[in-house]
Formats: structure tokens, C-alpha cells, sequence
């Protein structure tokens, strides 16, 4: 560093003093702390959480690019595994929403306390839960044999 | 406030460690009345810092106390492994380079008034007479171009400025309080320094 600099830094040193001479108004340090206790006990500067992190995204709008990509990366990994879901799941799924979505159609489990009496059939099988059982109709239907389901109490018209 | 009260000795430092650290622990035991004497302690200070960095005396105002608040409901978190003073002031620099960068053009200064003694510093006097018979205008106009360079620069650049030829702090209290190495605070000062010097190149000549 040349003299020349050297001089015009200590001139620079000399006019930066001029900054330690601005005062606030008087009495201002006087307040000050009054001030300060009584935003403490309004209960400021308490915050939640989340509150912490809006700083950081407005400041560093890396932080927030990267919870944005997260944020796409999770919806993009839901959305495919729901639509890779193994079949059966899916016919299981549909199954039950059918039932919740109709009552009218039930387990075959459920059949006999629905008022639904089997006519010539064996009652037990009625109970397995082997989902590939037939169901029985809630109408009166023929059989190869001439037998006949019926529901309790239906008495058809002679 | 004095200028042997802003700038800061490190034997003053090393002297108040012990009762600031005693107060940190009452405090911290919510005696209010130790807080209150922590603030009235460094107010001076940190309000100096913050308003020689925003020229702007409601920006400093409302910084200086959001500073001790967030001070005050982050204290169950002060270890002692830095001293109380290293750690209030981390909080006001932050607090304020945060708040410069979200302000970015929309401000306007707000300087408060320059103490009457100033009349009696021979080194400004002798700068300002330098230059102009008429001392009262001109070290209005000075201190108003001053304030202007010194926003010019930016925040890191002109808080090395601040804290060192204002506040006369060192470079290791600065480098601990900004969270980097002597070196960093060394060239920043050097380089803003030559900034400033082109900025007020009519006042230096």
C-alpha cells in the first residue's frame, strides 16, 4: 500500500468518527428498556413452529425450492404406488365399496340373519368364507331338480 | 453515548464475563430485573450497530428491541460457551442483515441528530474546517453523504465497517460474532474501505 492510500485510509478512519457522534433523541435509552419489558410480557416474540422456517424461504429460496421438490417428489411416489397396487388388492378394495355402497348385497356369512332362508341347500356351506362360493338370490329362482329358494315367509301365489 | 462507551476493550469484555454470566443465570430463572440490566448494559451498543447499518432511527429502534426480545425467549438456550455480549450481538446482526436484504431499495434515512461535541473532536474538526468556513451545514451534509456511502456497500461489508472503525471492535471479536475467520473480516474491511474511499473521494482528497 502506497502512502497516498495509507493517507486517504486515515482520512477515511477520521471521517467514520463523525458516525459515533449521532445520538437518538434524549431520554431515548431511558425508555428503551420499559419498551422492551413490556413486549415481553404482551407475549411477543413467541412463535409456533412453522413460524421458524418463513424466514429461512424468504431468505434462502434454495431451502424452499428443496421442500417444493420434496413436497413433488411424495404426491408423484403416492400417485404411483396407488396405481401399482396388486390386483387382488384392488379387487378386494372394489369389493368392500361395493358392499358399503350397496347393503342390499351381502356376505354370504350375513345371508342368513338377513331373513333369507335357503330352500334345499346345505346351510353350513353357507358359513365358509371361501370367496368363491356361490351366492344365493334373494329371489325364488328354479333349479334342474324343481326345487325352489325362497325367502322366510314368501308364499307364492297358487 | 460516549465513544468510550461504543467502543468496546477487550479488558471491559473479560471484566463483565462473570456478572453478565450471573445475571444470564437469574435471568433464566425469570428474574426480570436481571434481564433489565442485561439490556440496559448493551442497548447502547447494539442500537448503535443496528442504526449505523439502516441509517434509519425507527429501523434501529424496532430492531434493537426485537433483538433483546428474541434474546429474552431464547435465553433457556445460553450454554456460557460464548459470552452473553458475542451472543446478543450474533443475534442483532443476523436479525438486522435479515431484515436489510428483505428491505433492499424501498428505505429512506432517518439519522439522528450529531451530539454538539462533536465540535470538540480536533481530527473531525480539522477535516471539516478543511474544507469549508461554514462547519455547521457542512457536517450535516457530511454526515448525510457518509450514511449514503456507507449503504452503498453491501450488508457483510458495511457490518465489518461498523463494527470495526465505528464501534472498535477487533477482528476476532468481529470474526466470532459474524461467525467467520479473521482473515474474511480483515479483507472485507480492506475492501470496503476502498470502496468507501471512492464513494467519498471529494471529502478525503
Amino acid at each position: 500500500m502506497n502512502s497516498s492510500n495509507q493517507d486517504d485510509f486515515d482520512r477515511l478512519k477520521k471521517l467514520l468518527v463523525l458516525k459515533r457522534y449521532e445520538q437518538p433523541p434524549p431520554g431515548y435509552f431511558n425508555r428503551l428498556p420499559n419498551e422492551i419489558r413490556a413486549r415481553i410480557a404482551a407475549g411477543e416474540g413467541q412463535t409456533r413452529f412453522w413460524e421458524r422456517f418463513i424466514p429461512s424461504f424468504t431468505l434462502r429460496p434454495v431451502v424452499a425450492y428443496g421442500v417444493g421438490l420434496a413436497a413433488c417428489v411424495v404426491v408423484a411416489m403416492s400417485v404411483y404406488y396407488t396405481s401399482n397396487l396388486p390386483a387382488n388388492n384392488t379387487a378386494a378394495t372394489a369389493g368392500n365399496s361395493l358392499t358399503a355402497s350397496h347393503p342390499a348385497v351381502v356376505s354370504p356369512t350375513v345371508a342368513p340373519t338377513a331373513g333369507v332362508t335357503l330352500v334345499g341347500q346345505n346351510v353350513s356351506s353357507v358359513n365358509s368364507t371361501n370367496p368363491v362360493t356361490e351366492q344365493p338370490s334373494l329371489f325364488p329362482e328354479r333349479v334342474g331338480n324343481g326345487l325352489q329358494t325362497a325367502p322366510a315367509g314368501y308364499t307364492p301365489h297358487q | 453515548m460516549s465513544l468510550e462507551s461504543t467502543a468496546l476493550s477487550v479488558e471491559e469484555t473479560q471484566e463483565s464475563n462473570e456478572s453478565d454470566l450471573s445475571l444470564v443465570r437469574r435471568a433464566q430463572e425469570q428474574d426480570a430485573s436481571a434481564y433489565d440490566e442485561l439490556i440496559r448494559r448493551y442497548q447502547q451498543r447494539i442500537y448503535a450497530t443496528v442504526y449505523h447499518m439502516t441509517s434509519n432511527h425507527e429501523d434501529a429502534n424496532d430492531l434493537t428491541q426485537e433483538t433483546f426480545i428474541k434474546g429474552y425467549r431464547a435465553l433457556k438456550g445460553f450454554k456460557g460457551d460464548s459470552s452473553f455480549y458475542t451472543w446478543v450481538y450474533r443475534i442483532a446482526v443476523n436479525k438486522t442483515i435479515n431484515f436489510l436484504k428483505q428491505r433492499k431499495n424501498k428505505w429512506q434515512m432517518s439519522l439522528n441528530d450529531v451530539d454538539y461535541q462533536v465540535e470538540h473532536d480536533p481530527d473531525l474538526v480539522a477535516l471539516v474546517s478543511d474544507k469549508t468556513p461554514r462547519r455547521d451545514l457542512n457536517l450535516s451534509e457530511l454526515q448525510e453523504k457518509l450514511n449514503g456511502a456507507m449503504q452503498k456497500l453491501s450488508e457483510h461489508h458495511r457490518m465489518v465497517v461498523t463494527l470495526h472503525d465505528i464501534q472498535g471492535l477487533s477482528h476476532e471479536e468481529i470474526g466470532k460474532i459474524m461467525n467467520c475467520n479473521v482473515g474474511t473480516v480483515r479483507s472485507r474491511l480492506f475492501y470496503a474501505r476502498q470502496q468507501l474511499q471512492g464513494f467519498l473521494s471529494d471529502y478525503l482528497k
